[in-house]
This record gives structure tokens, C-alpha cells and sequence, in this order.
């Protein structure tokens, strides 16, 4: 369908035109911004998720009281459908109303536009990203600090070896693979973020400043309904995510094997 | 000494405790709102202690907003007959699956595997035309059912992969032992081990569940006014004449109560479930 050339609003049956909808797609303006949005979406987000939620994970895996308690509240966030997310955060943002712009003004910063400033949106989404997520990495990290075996840590401190040494060597070698499978689905995840955007601003945020891939195609499909263009940037976006993941499958497959 | 870990458990508390509220915070703050009266939402600074109404839910559910498209009664049956339905089938299928998967080797079971994570990698807004054009030449478009059976599809592979690692932890000579007392293949599977894993197979199913409950993208797409669900309509109450923010709120509580309540039930053995899969490959 890719290669056709097919419009439901035109009702004309599909017509084979060739690569001509991946070279549109490929120079296509909107394209080449929402491809630049979204690769520095990713490495505003997937960075800082890993960070707090393996650090939250290490406080869980310490010696503490109530850890299930912690661990459900932490979890929530997670459980919430993006849409969700975004409308919370669209009652905790409001320019002129949100809680955390009063918060804010306590300490002196003046009214910022989180979701209407083009300069900030992006941010601002982001930092939902990580809020909503780090929980996701901090529970699969946790559940795998708790499958390392106690003994490794008690011969560790029989042989003398200090905390960091015991960090090094026994849990980071023992958490690398679910490290690498957590990086990698958090960056699929990420590259197609959508509707946590789309409930935001039902389009690409002022300005299309938060115009990511995902929102980017939704828009196309639903605005001009060129079901052949559209399904070029799907391939696109199918063939980026894969190359993204060609390292999680071959890691995948190894461990298969 | 004493001192010194006085300090850091303070420490790790604190910290957590940050976290805790970090994450917690906004849900809280929106239940809330949801319960203030509406002219009280947004004042500033915000009221702490209040006297709690169901003024938003009132009007939520009474009022309607139907002239918007919102029928919460409406999309509320539509969420949970479609979660709920979809949840069986996928645990019935995927149940037969994950045992198979976990007994047997057969040639290609590898490469299987690999490819039920593989269809997990594919972005929900990459599958919407081909799911759109398949509906609508079914003639499914705005049905229940085309909603069931597309997430039914798409959630199968992701719970025979959680489901596989709980069926792996019981030990095959149950089976074995099963069988010499004459127990067939089925009567194993349904009567021996889904009791055994129960459990992990709720957890499972409210996970799935809960990817039902969520999705969005897909039923942006696939339904269009009867078979509306809930996370449909949170971007209804933006409209000319402003915005609802106390109903608004209502509708968030609504959708994310069914979450932080299976969250609260089920999460250790969800983390352990998803991580099995993970870590065995």
C-alpha cells in the first residue's frame, strides 16, 4: 500500500506510483522536524529515566521497613493510561491556575507558560516522560536486584570488599542484560510517544514544538486520510524502531541460544 | 558507628520518601480537585481543607455534557465490557500458548519466541491504517467488538510471554506424574497448573487488563461515537466556552481509579511476572 497512490477521501481505488511516497515523505519539511523533535525527546527522556529509576530501585533493595508500601505508591504513575497523564498534569500545569506555578511564586520564580511557551513544552513533556516511566524501570531493576543471590554479597564481605567494590563487581555485572533490555525498550517506547502529546495539545504543541513521529503520522492520517503516503511514514517509523531494537533481539537471541 | 547509620537510613527514607511523593503527588492532588466545589478549584493559593462534594461527579454523569460526545455512563460500559472481554479471550489462548511454549520443543520454538516479543515492538501508531483499513472492510468500524478483537491480538503476546515464565517455575515431573496417573494433556493444563499458577495468572490478566483499559491510539481511530472508551473523552472538556476543570478531574479520577487499585493488589508478583520474561529470553 506503501507504494500506491490511495486517498479515502478521494475514493479512487489504489494506484501503483513507486517509491514516490517515501521520497514525499523523506522531504517532506514536517518530517525532518518531527524526526529531529523526536531523537531529542530521547535523549532528554530515556537518559534520566534509567538514572532515577535504578537509583530508586537501590534505595528499595536496601535493608528498609514498609518496601511494598513504597513500591506500590511509586508504581502508580506507570499504571496510568498517557492520556490520563496528560490531562493530570494539564490540571497541575495551567498557566494561570496550576498548583505548581503557585508553588513556584512561594519561592519567588514568576508564572511560567509550561505547556503554552514553545521554549518550554518540550521540557515539559519530557519531564512527564520521566515521571510517568522511571517508576517502570525502578520495578523491573528492582525485581532484579532481588534475584541476585544473597551468598555473592556475603562472600564479597567476607573477603573484605567495600560497598562500591560490591556495586561494581557482582551487581552491575548481574543487572547488565536487564539494563540493556530496559534502555532499549525504553527507547521504542519513547520514539512512539503519542498520546501522552495528543492529550496535551491534540496536536504538535505551540508552535509544533512537541511535534514527535507519532504525532506527526496521527496528523497526517486523520487531516488528509492519504492512507499511501501515510503508510510509507509508517514504514519509515516501523524500519527506525527496528534499528533501534536490532540490538535487543540479537541480545535476546543470544540468551535464547 | 550507630550514628553513622542513623544517618543513612535517614537518608535512604528520605529519599524514598521524595520519590514516594514525587510520584504520588499529582494523582493525589487531582482526586482532590475532583472532590472540591468547582468554583474552588483553582483558587489561589490552593484551599487545603475543604468541605468534600461530589458537585463535578454530579454534573459529570447527570448533565452529561452529551452535546460534547461524552456519555460517561456510555463509555464506561463500553471500557469495562471491552477490557474485561478481551482479558478473557486473551488468558484462554494465551494460557494454551505460554504451556505449550514452556512443555514442548518443537523446531522453530526459538525463532517463535522471538517473534511474540517481536509484534510487542511494533508502535500502536504504525499498526492504526492497517487496523483502520481491515475494520472498515469488515464493516466493524465504531463496534465493540472490533475493539475486543483487536486488543485480544495484540495483548496475546505479551501475556503468553509473562504466563510462560510463571508455567516454567513448576517443575515438569508434576506433569510427568500427572500423566501416569492417567491425566490428559487438558485435564494438566486447567486442572493442575492454572491452580498452581494463580497468581502469577491474575497478575497477568490484570495486566492485560490494564492495557485494555489505557489504550488510546488504536480506539482514537477505531471508534468514533458507540463504541467510545473512557481515555477517548479526556480531551472533550476543552471547549470554546472553557475549560470543565472539575469534571475534568472527575472523568481522571474515574479512569484512574480501576489502575491504582490493581496496582495496590497485585504488584509484587506484576514486576516478577514481567521481569521472568524478560531475563530468560
Amino acid at each position: 500500500m506503501s507504494f500506491t497512490k490511495f486517498s479515502i477521501s478521494e475514493g479512487i481505488p489504489p494506484r501503483f506510483i513507486g517509491l514516490e511516497n517515501y521520497i514525499k515523505t523523506l522531504t517532506d519539511p514536517l518530517f525532518l522536524l518531527s524526526l529531529g523533535k523526536t531523537i531529542s525527546y530521547i535523549f532528554m527522556t530515556v537518559p534520566a529515566q534509567v538514572i532515577i529509576g535504578f537509583t530508586v530501585a537501590l534505595l528499595l533493595n536496601q535493608n528498609i521497613r514498609g518496601r511494598g508500601f513504597y513500591l506500590a505508591g511509586i508504581m502508580l504513575p506507570f499504571m496510568l493510561t498517557p492520556a490520563i497523564v496528560g490531562l493530570i498534569w494539564k490540571i497541575l500545569l495551567s498557566g494561570q491556575w496550576g498548583v505548581l506555578n503557585y508553588f513556584l511564586s512561594l519561592i519567588g520564580v514568576s508564572k511560567i507558560g509550561w505547556l503554552s511557551d514553545p521554549s518550554v513544552s518540550m521540557y515539559t513533556v519530557a519531564f512527564i516522560d520521566v515521571w510517568q516511566h522511571f517508576p517502570w524501570v525502578t520495578m523491573i531493576l528492582f525485581a532484579g536486584l532481588q534475584s541476585i543471590p544473597r551468598d555473592m554479597y556475603e562472600a564479597a564481605d567476607i573477603d573484605g570488599a567495600s560497598a562500591r567494590q560490591t556495586f561494581i563487581h557482582i551487581t552491575i555485572p548481574y543487572l547488565k542484560p536487564l539494563i540493556v533490555i530496559v534502555i532499549m525498550f525504553r527507547l521504542m517506547f519513547a520514539l512512539r510517544t503519542f498520546d501522552l502529546i495528543y492529550s496535551l495539545f491534540r496536536s504538535g504543541g505551540p508552535g509544533n514544538s512537541v511535534m514527535l513521529l507519532g504525532v506527526h503520522l496521527y496528523e497526517k492520517f486523520s487531516l488528509t486520510w492519504e492512507v499511501g503516503q501515510t503508510s510509507a511514514l509508517s514504514y519509515i517509523f516501523l524500519i527506525l524502531t527496528m534499528i533501534l531494537s536490532v540490538g535487543l533481539t540479537i541480545h535476546m537471541y543470544k540468551e535464547v541460544e | 558507628m550507630n550514628l553513622l547509620n542513623f544517618i543513612k537510613k535517614a537518608f535512604i527514607y528520605g529519599m524514598l520518601t521524595a520519590f514516594l511523593i514525587f510520584a504520588v503527588f499529582p494523582i493525589v492532588w487531582v482526586i482532590l480537585t475532583s472532590i472540591k466545589e468547582p468554583a474552588d478549584c483553582f483558587v489561589i493559593p490552593p484551599k487545603w481543607f475543604f468541605k468534600p462534594t461530589l458537585e463535578s461527579y454530579r454534573q459529570l454523569f447527570l448533565n452529561g455534557f452529551a452535546s460534547m460526545g461524552i456519555d460517561m455512563w456510555k463509555n464506561f460500559v463500553n471500557s469495562t465490557i471491552i477490557a474485561i472481554s478481551s482479558t478473557l479471550l486473551t488468558m484462554v489462548v494465551s494460557c494454551s500458548a505460554a504451556y505449550g511454549l514452556s512443555r514442548f520443543s518443537f523446531p522453530g520454538k526459538k525463532l517463535i519466541a522471538i517473534g511474540i516479543i517481536g509484534t510487542r515492538m511494533l508502535p500502536p501508531v504504525a499498526t492504526m491504517i492497517p487496523f483502520f483499513l481491515l475494520i472498515h472492510s469488515l464493516n466493524l468500524l465504531d463496534t465493540k467488538l472490533a475493539l475486543i478483537m483487536v486488543y485480544t491480538a495484540l495483548n496475546i503476546p505479551l501475556t503468553t510471554w509473562m504466563l510462560r515464565g510463571f508455567f516454567d517455575e513448576v517443575p515438569k515431573e508434576l506433569d510427568e506424574a500427572a500423566m501416569v496417573d492417567g491425566c490428559s494433556r487438558k485435564k494438566i493444563l486447567w486442572g493442575i497448573l492454572v491452580p498452581l499458577i494463580m497468581p502469577g495468572l491474575v497478575a497477568t490478566s490484570v495486566f492485560s487488563f490494564l492495557l485494555c483499559w489505557n489504550e488510546f491510539s488504536l480506539a482514537l481511530v477505531l471508534a468514533i461515537r458507540n463504541s467510545k472508551t473512557l481515555p477517548l473523552i479526556v480531551t472533550s472538556f476543552i471547549t470554546d466556552e472553557g475549560i470543565f476543570w472539575g469534571p475534568m478531574s472527575a472523568a481522571a479520577t474515574i479512569i484512574l481509579l480501576p489502575p491504582a487499585f490493581f496496582v495496590l493488589l497485585t504488584h509484587k508478583k506484576m514486576g516478577k511476572g514481567l521481569t521472568m520474561g524478560a531475563v530468560k529470553g
